[in-house]
């Protein structure tokens, strides 16, 4: 019931406002509720503030957990999407 | 008098009294006193403020793709995410339900806990994006307390125009200054490239950035005489300093329709840029001759991955805008610094030094077909509408293009080469040969040629397009397109500026492609110029070994051609 993907946040400057709004935006195509985790971070890949509040830095290590009806596509994509951030 | 100096970015003189701008400032400002409204009615407000903020963002936005690029619209677009979101929305909405709070206080006090919280994160660069979230909840609350974005805190009672001072100024504030009025900018944070110096150069307003201790000094009223090009920024200047600064507004050119010719009658050809139908049409009606460069990539920004029928839809609208006149249309410019939504681009260390530009195109082939091919189909229909190819690096990736063309039947497209890589600049004759003109992209070849990245505060002041060694190159690449027969343009901002344009003709460019709002400046700057002047000026420029020499030059031919 539930989808997990380990990954890497590659974007050299962390999560900040314009790979936050990439995330936020290709989760919204989804159904399922999406959080992405980082240590003892955790925020919901739907909320920019949620993900601005979390404050992951450049090449932390992240898990991206989905639950609902579409969790593995959403695990899949929002992992290439990490992998692409700059 | 108290001097200060800063970064010069936006040229021009002005010298007016201080109005200073400051949302922080304005989020604490005690709210107005007015009676309680009852709960409903305060979530409508909250609503009515939150709607009309993004709209707003989203005007700004549009804007800012479209004179400025994906990146600027990048920021204005996180903040109306932020504005949508429910993690900031829920508390304020809740506060203003439950504890029955002033909507204006509630979003201020709950943008501002999150951003201190963001503010506490061990990341000085993660810390800093706590002003996006601060500089989104001051749209609303600036719409609570009835005023609209930066615009209205410029009082419009000042006769004579202000300058505007600020720690720093957001993308929307800056957008949002009313050109009429505002007759320079100074702000204490920024560089060349920060959004503000961008904006201020497209807006024609001198401005200054950079300026430590400026805070310290601007006071609301207090006279203050700026140069947007050496920085300065002097306090209660004595009068016949004031005087000096004190140049009127630029005057509005008038629109000059015809081509403009030197006074020996070499046309001279001013084109805009442009990336949309309407902009296109903008920019005739100010007097453009045509279009030297039409950017593709923000229709793909903006809707992903675009068939070939939308685009040819595009072009063929943007071609038939152009009303005969010659239209430039360069291909998809995208890569690690700019990525296109949707499409896998790896991790780079160096994005400039990256999948840029054509290299991006020829390793996307289906992309870069549907793309020629689109382009050939509407230049059947205009034939006034050709093709430019951004980051050519060497003749591999003409001859690789050549045959994408002929493959998707694309072979009879005019295509030019954009030159702004260096190796391109030092084999610019044999890239001649082989296009049907060369284009400029000036920005990209300084940053290259200087090796100053642009967007690096540490060194912005390093970067200068009337650098020696940036001209001599200009000089080469001139030659190189006269002795092949095809015309040598510039489409990056030094075309756009006056004192540059003499040197620019008399270097051998005669094509240049500017900001709409320049058009009329650059047209009467070269209409009837002295050619001899303008390769004289060429000649001494060439023989420049440091940027003060040329800079100097440049402000002498600017002051003795003056009208």
């Amino acid at each position: 019931v539930t989808a997990v993907r380990e990954g890497r946040l590659r974007a050299a400057s962390g999560l900040h406002a314009r790979p936050a709004a990439r995330i936020v935006e290709e989760a919204s195509r989804f159904a399922s509720e999406i959080a992405i985790e980082s240590g003892s971070k955790g925020a919901n890949a739907k909320s920019i503030v949620s993900l601005l509040r979390a404050g992951i830095p450049g090449g932390a290590p992240v898990r991206l957990v989905a639950t609902g009806d579409d969790e593995e596509q959403a695990v899949e994509r929002l992992a290439q999407v990490l992998e692409e951030l700059e | 008098v108290i001097r200060l100096r800063g970064e010069g970015v936006s040229d021009g003189r002005a010298c007016a009294p201080v109005v200073l701008l400051d949302g922080g400032a304005a989020a604490g400002a005690p709210p107005q006193e007015r009676a309680a409204l009852d709960t409903a009615s305060a979530l409508a407000e909250l609503e009515r403020a939150v709607r009309a903020s993004d709209d707003e963002l989203e005007a700004a936005s549009r804007r800012g793709r479209e004179e400025l690029g994906a990146d600027a619209a990048a920021i204005l677009e996180a903040q109306r995410l932020i504005l949508a979101d429910p993690e900031l929305m829920g508390p304020i909405r809740d506060r203003i339900a439950e504890q029955g709070r002033d909507p204006a206080e509630a979003v201020v006090e709950v943008s501002r806990e999150i951003a201190d919280e963001i503010a506490r994160i061990p990341d000085d660069y993660l810390q800093q994006r706590a002003a996006d979230v601060v500089d989104a909840a001051q749209i609303v609350v600036g719409h609570l307390r009835g005023r609209r974005g930066g615009r209205s805190a410029v009082p419009a009672a000042v006769a004579g125009g202000v300058i505007v001072a600020a720690r720093d100024l957001t993308p929307l504030e800056t957008i949002s200054l009313d050109r009429s009025l505002v007759r320079g900018l100074v702000t204490e944070l920024g560089a060349r490239n920060s959004h503000v110096a961008i904006l201020a150069r497209q807006m024609s307003i001198p401005a200054v950035v950079g300026v430590d201790g400026l805070l310290d000094e601007a006071r609301a009223g207090r006279r203050v005489a700026i140069d947007g090009a050496s920085g300065e920024c002097i306090f209660d200047p004595r009068p016949e300093l004031a005087e000096r600064f004190d140049t009127p507004p630029e005057p509005a050119f008038a629109v000059i329709p015809d081509v403009v010719a030197t006074d020996d009658g070499t046309a001279v050809e001013v084109l805009a840029n442009a990336a949309s139908a309407d902009e296109v049409a903008h920019a005739v009606a100010l007097g453009a001759d045509g279009i030297g460069l039409y950017r593709t990539e923000f229709m793909f920004f903006e809707s992903g991955l675009v068939d070939e029928e939308r685009q040819l839809r595009a072009y063929c609208e943007a071609a038939e805008a152009a009303d005969g006149r010659r239209i430039v249309i360069r291909t998809l410019d995208v890569g690690g610094d700019k990525p296109l939504p949707g499409s896998a681009v790896a991790e780079e260390d160096n994005p400039f030094l990256g999948v840029r530009g054509i290299r991006y195109s020829l390793r996307h082939g289906e992309l870069f077909a549907t793309q020629l091919r689109a382009l050939a189909r509407a230049a059947e229909r205009f034939p006034n509408l050709e093709v430019m190819v951004p980051m050519v690096s060497g003749l591999e990736e003409l001859d690789a293009t050549r045959e994408l063309l002929g493959a998707a039947g694309a072979g009879s497209l005019h295509v030019g080469a954009m030159i702004e890589v260096p190796s391109s600049a030092v084999l610019a004759a044999e890239i001649a040969r082989e296009t049907a003109f060369l284009s400029v992209g000036t920005n990209d070849l300084t940053q290259y040629v200087l090796a100053v990245d642009r967007t690096n505060p540490g060194v912005g002041e390093l970067y200068s397009e009337v650098h020696p060694a940036v001209v001599r190159m200009l000089a080469t690449i001139a030659r190189a397109a006269t002795a092949a027969g095809v015309t040598a343009g510039v489409c990056g901002e030094l075309a756009g500026r006056a004192e540059a344009a003499p040197l620019l003709v008399g270097l051998g460019y005669r094509s240049l492609s500017v900001a709409p709002p320049f058009i009329g400046r650059i047209k009467s700057a070269l209409a009837g110029a002295s050619m001899d002047a303008c390769r004289q000026l060429a000649g001494d420029v060439l023989a420049a070994s440091r940027l003060r020499q040329v800079e100097e030059l440049l402000t002498r031919n600017r002051e003795a051609t003056a009208p």
